[in-house]
């Protein structure tokens, strides 16, 4: 080789140094990698002293008794092996990002749950104490069996009437009973996660197995009622659905088909517009494992005779269930957390009573003090959370075996249905439609309405006048510009630490692996005011949270709360691409930060693309930390805080039609977002949902 | 040109054992071929190489240099994937530049126009010449193949790893490549590991043939060894076709005498020098069907009876199958015999074809001394990585 090489060097004017340019980028890179490989070799030799200790402390145990010299001695195997595998998989960059993403998310999602957990168990002077967790169960707005200290027994304190008849006006008002804010939260996220199950997995069936007119705008259709998630639709909601709303007048006023107004009320109205919102995420995550399942399964079982319901019944729903069930979960654990339904029909005493209206109400409070109470209900959510987040990875980890078959052709089974079932298909899917899209189709009208006289149907005057709100409050028009500084700031962050944190869990092979995926998939599930309230109980009046100003924390709860879908669409990219390409290149003599820049981010950028946008538009549409960190720094509070504030006031740019204005703009921005991530994503699309 | 020595190697994936005790040498310029069927760990061996996985223990070295901990970018290797991992975002001439932009050689790069005409020359060789703008999905199976073999080329690799390269393809295109391969090793002559399951692609074109199982390598020789002295019963079985006959050894001589359970006697030769064969140990005793004959070629042939159970007559041969005692046996004969199902037959084969080998596959080698299995120790438990 040497000689040939020299050969090659005086024979043909094939070399040249590697010029200026490549030498200093080369030279800039190398910055960040001389930087990094101190902190590399700090960690190694910890991680060798650590090995060592361990090493002592087995000799000083080995000798005594001998199994558990064995087992301790497993033990240092696995660290070895470990601190190993770790040198051999990181090298400098991927270092310096993998703590990056853990100081992140230690610091702004672990603290503030342990805060949060650790505040509603102490006193204030920082005794242990349980008082805060049984305050709450001697409060009937929140648990129905009261002690009865002269009895002895348990009172059941519940409002059982939940509904009425106003014969005066002929309004049925229906709001469904009351017991108090843990039975209420869950009964409702149960009845919307079998109504949201139901719907969700028959327009996933019909949509990933027939071939009709007009599937794809239908496809896009069912992925909107999942955005304004469901604070700004609730809005119109509510004006829709008021005993002098729009339904109504078309069914009661006009067509005459209801003998009575129906005035859907407080936790009722809550379930209504839960169900007709998050069955999207049901949908999307049936849709994709109904795409997923390799056609020859069940043209086998077709072949040995099984056919239309059979087949669904017996291998078409059993393949899909791991990702029926997910969403089903997520759904379950977004109904008890959505704080913007509860917020918007407080009118009625139910709607109040429910756990995450409780912890708002107890913890965003102008003078920035906690109620200990909202912390201890706070707690209550994070256990729904955490033991649903742990269910749906289950479910979710017994998926990656869909896709194991390989070979054959992969023909996607779907079916052209007749003219005649299309309109009967249709006479179906328009109604449901229309319901799930009423949020939308409610905010668009409300906003453009001038006058509307009670008896009409549509208004009397259609406007722009309302928009003016967009301009004429500076607070209002400031929140917007603001908004979309927060959502971009956040959306870098995430991008630069999701890709990373994706391609750390597809590809490399480091101890801790799962912990990290949990890690940063987790605050799909972890409620969002549980993270707020710890913000506050931890950061307030601190440098990073000083009083009035919440700009920095908003943004890094943006980072932590939308990072898992950025990194699951670049996980899902990563892993439909093989590995072997990039192999393929390590093997040509490119290092692995090269294999990165030069062939797997190409392949998985429209991926890594689809997941920032997601991420930016859950940014600025988030609800929950954005209503309790803005509510003590108006200056600084995003557009949903803004919409909600211009919602409550009276005057010439409060009331509903102003805040539909907002909510106008903010859907527009995810219509166009959610169109084009769907396209991208494909069957892939359950990733949208964020697991 | 680089010579591959491998000492002692292992692998594990958690509790399954990948491949393990591998001890070879793959001489420079030769082209070797590890084969095996399916899980026999040919396909980790050959990752090893390349360094995608590290191994648990055992060294690797290129030449004198130990490159065990040397990551896969640094190795100098040129691999050709199973199923190719041609980067689509790429077309046929940047698939193929990719490893030139990035090769150094004594810290200076290749000129644009350096880089053009080796790409060039690679995609000639391969015949690919005028398909360098075209795009990874506008080519065929046999095209896609070509330009993974230019890829991994056009580095001058110390050595070529091939890792099933020829499965993807139709019978016709596997000849014709397989053809094409020998070809460009002849050329380049450049060390190669190729990693099949098809015997005969192995024995037609490898200087060497590793026959692997369950993740050991039974045998590292000539593809003549290979058929010849089979050193396992695995080997026999797997190279070729072979009948086997259980037996326990009766004498030790010049040849083997052992006893077969119906108390037929049978004399033949070992194939592995030094076996310390022992009175009374279990053996079997392998005979290649075209080895078992009519008539006697001299007076030593051992004499074989046994009942026919059925005959295919294939053309320019009949296929008898039959039993000796309860052991079924197949001998390939004149093709106008006139023998049919039921008759009793008496076969000769000579001492020489008859090959004895002990039963405890690669454990028995260990019995060798100086051979590679004999020098490490057997593995005690997972835990001692």
């Amino acid at each position: 080789m040497e000689t040939q090489d020299k050969d090659t060097l005086e024979s043909e004017l094939e070399l040249v140094p590697a010029d200026a340019r490549s030498r200093l980028v080369g030279g800039f890179k190398g910055a960040p990698s001389f930087i990094a490989k101190g902190f590399v070799r700090r960690g190694r030799s910890l991680a060798s002293r650590i090995g060592q200790g361990v090493r002592r402390f087995i000799g000083f145990f080995r000798s005594p008794v001998r199994n558990t010299g064995n087992l301790v001695r497993n033990a240092r195997v696995a660290i070895r092996s470990g601190a190993g595998r770790l040198r051999r998989e990181l090298d400098a960059l991927s270092t310096i990002q993998l703590i990056a993403i853990i100081g992140v998310f230690t610091v702004f999602l672990i603290a503030p749950i342990l805060s949060v957990i650790i505040f509603s168990f102490t006193t204030t002077t920082g005794a242990f104490t349980l008082s805060h967790m049984l305050d709450l169960f001697s409060d009937t707005n929140i648990w129905p069996f009261v002690f009865n200290s002269s009895t002895g027994g348990f009172d059941f304190r519940a409002n059982l009437n939940g509904a009425a008849y106003l014969a005066q006006a002929n309004i049925l008002a229906i709001w469904g009973p009351d017991f108090g804010a843990i039975i209420n939260s869950i009964y409702v996220a149960i009845i919307v996660t079998a109504v949201s199950v139901v719907l969700g997995v028959f327009f996933a069936f019909i949509i990933a197995r027939y071939e009709f007119f007009g599937k794809r705008i239908v496809r896009t259709l069912l992925i909107f009622p999942i955005l304004a998630i469901p604070f700004v639709g609730a809005i119109g909601i509510k004006v829709f659905l008021n005993f002098d709303g729009f339904i109504n007048k078309l069914l009661f006023d006009t067509l005459h088909i209801l003998p009575f107004r129906i005035w859907l009320r407080g936790l009722t109205a809550i379930i209504f517009v839960q169900s007709f919102s998050l069955f999207s995420l049901v949908y999307l995550n049936a849709y994709s494992s109904f795409m997923s399942i390799d056609p020859s399964l069940e043209e086998q079982a077709e072949n040995l005779g099984a056919t239309g319901f059979k087949l669904f019944r017996s291998v078409t729903l059993p393949m899909a269930m791991p990702g029926i069930q997910a969403g089903a979960i997520l759904t379950f654990i977004l109904s008890i957390e959505d704080l913007g339904s509860p917020i918007v029909f407080q009118d009625h005493q139910s709607a109040r009573n429910t756990l995450a209206f409780q912890v708002w109400t107890n913890v965003a409070t102008q003078s920035g003090q906690v109620d200990p109470k909202g912390p201890a209900i706070g707690v209550l959510l994070l256990i729904f959370a955490l033991v649903g987040f742990m269910a749906i990875r289950k479910y979710t980890s017994l998926r990656s075996y869909d896709s194991g078959t390989k070979g054959g052709q992969w023909n996607p089974r779907t079916r052209r249905i007749s003219k005649k079932a299309t309109i009967l298909l249709y006479a179906i899917l328009i109604p449901v439609l229309f319901l799930a899209l009423i949020p939308q189709i409610s905010v668009i009208m409300i906003s453009f309405a001038g006058s509307w006289a009670p008896d009409s149907l549509f208004p009397d005057v259609w406007t722009l006048s309302n928009y003016d709100v967009l301009w004429a409050l500076p607070d209002v028009a400031n929140s917007i510009s603001i908004t979309l500084f927060y959502g971009i700031v956040a959306t870098v962050i995430i991008v630069l630490l999701g890709s990373s944190a994706a391609y750390v869990i597809a590809r490399k092979d480091i101890p801790g692996k799962t912990a990290l995926d949990l890690l940063v998939t987790s605050p799909i599930a972890l409620p969002g005011i549980v993270i707020a309230t710890g913000f506050f109980t931890l950061f307030y009046t601190t440098p990073i949270f000083p009083a009035g100003h919440p700009a920095f924390l908003i943004i890094m709860s943006y980072s932590v709360r939308k990072f898992p879908f950025t990194v699951r669409a670049a996980y899902a990219g990563m892993m439909s691409t093989p590995v072997v390409l990039e192999e393929a290149s390590q093997n040509l003599g490119a290092s692995k930060n090269r294999t990165f820049y030069k062939i797997t981010l190409p392949l998985i950028g429209v991926s890594v693309l689809a997941g920032s946008l997601l991420s930016f538009v859950y940014s600025v549409s988030e609800v929950s930390t954005s209503l309790i960190l803005g509510s003590v720094g108006h200056g600084e509070a995003p557009m949903t805080y803004w919409t909600s504030r211009v919602l409550d006031m009276i005057g010439p740019y409060g009331g509903p039609a102003s805040a539909s204005c907002l909510g106008v703009v903010l859907m527009s921005m995810q219509w166009v977002v959610i169109t084009i991530t769907n396209k991208i994503l494909g069957a892939r699309s359950a990733a949208i949902t964020g697991i | 040109m680089v010579e591959i020595r491998i000492e002692n190697l292992r692998k594990t994936f958690g509790d399954v054992v990948a491949t393990d005790e591998v001890t070879i040498v793959l001489e420079e310029g030769n082209l070797s071929t590890l084969l095996g069927p399916s899980g026999c760990g040919k396909t980790t061996l050959l990752r090893l190489i390349a360094g995608f996985y590290a191994p648990d223990c055992g060294r690797i070295f290129f030449d004198d240099k130990d490159v065990t901990d040397t990551p896969p970018h640094k190795r100098n290797t040129g691999m050709c994937f199973q199923n190719y991992a041609l980067w689509p975002h790429m077309s046929v001439a940047d698939n193929v530049a990719y490893g030139l932009k990035l090769k150094r050689v004594k810290g200076l790069r290749y000129t644009n126009s350096a880089i053009k005409r080796r790409v060039d020359e690679a995609l000639a060789l391969v015949r690919m010449g005028d398909l360098g703008h075209r795009h990874i999905h506008q080519l065929s199976g046999g095209q896609q193949q070509r330009v993974a073999l230019a890829r991994a080329l056009v580095i001058e690799p110390g050595v070529l790893l091939l890792d099933e390269p020829l499965s993807n393809l139709d019978a016709k295109l596997r000849i014709e490549m397989r053809e094409e391969i020998i070809r460009i090793h002849k050329e380049m002559s450049i060390t190669t590991v190729y990693v099949t399951h098809d015997q005969q692609e192995a024995l037609s074109i490898s200087d060497k043939v590793a026959v692997m199982d369950h993740g050991y390598v039974q045998q590292f020789a000539t593809p003549r060894e290979i058929y010849s002295d089979p050193q396992t019963v695995f080997v026999a079985d797997f190279i070729g076709q072979c009948t086997f006959l259980d037996g326990t050894v009766e004498s030790i001589g010049d040849s083997i005498e052992i006893q077969l359970p119906d108390g037929q006697r049978i004399k033949g030769r070992t194939t592995i020098d030094g076996y310390p064969f022992e009175k009374g140990e279990s053996v079997k005793a392998a005979i290649r069907p075209e080895d078992l004959n009519l008539e006697a070629t001299g007076s030593s042939d051992n004499e074989i009876a046994g009942t026919v159970t059925r005959t295919i007559y294939i053309g320019n041969a009949l296929e008898v199958y039959f039993k000796v005692g309860q052991i079924a046996a197949q001998s390939l004969l004149e093709p106008d015999l006139s023998i049919k199902e039921g008759d009793k037959i008496f076969l000769f084969a000579p001492q020489s074809e008859v090959m004895i080998l002990p039963v405890g596959g690669v454990e028995a080698l260990r019995k060798v001394p100086g051979h590679p299995m004999a020098m490490s120790e057997p593995p005690s438990t997972l835990s001692h990585v």
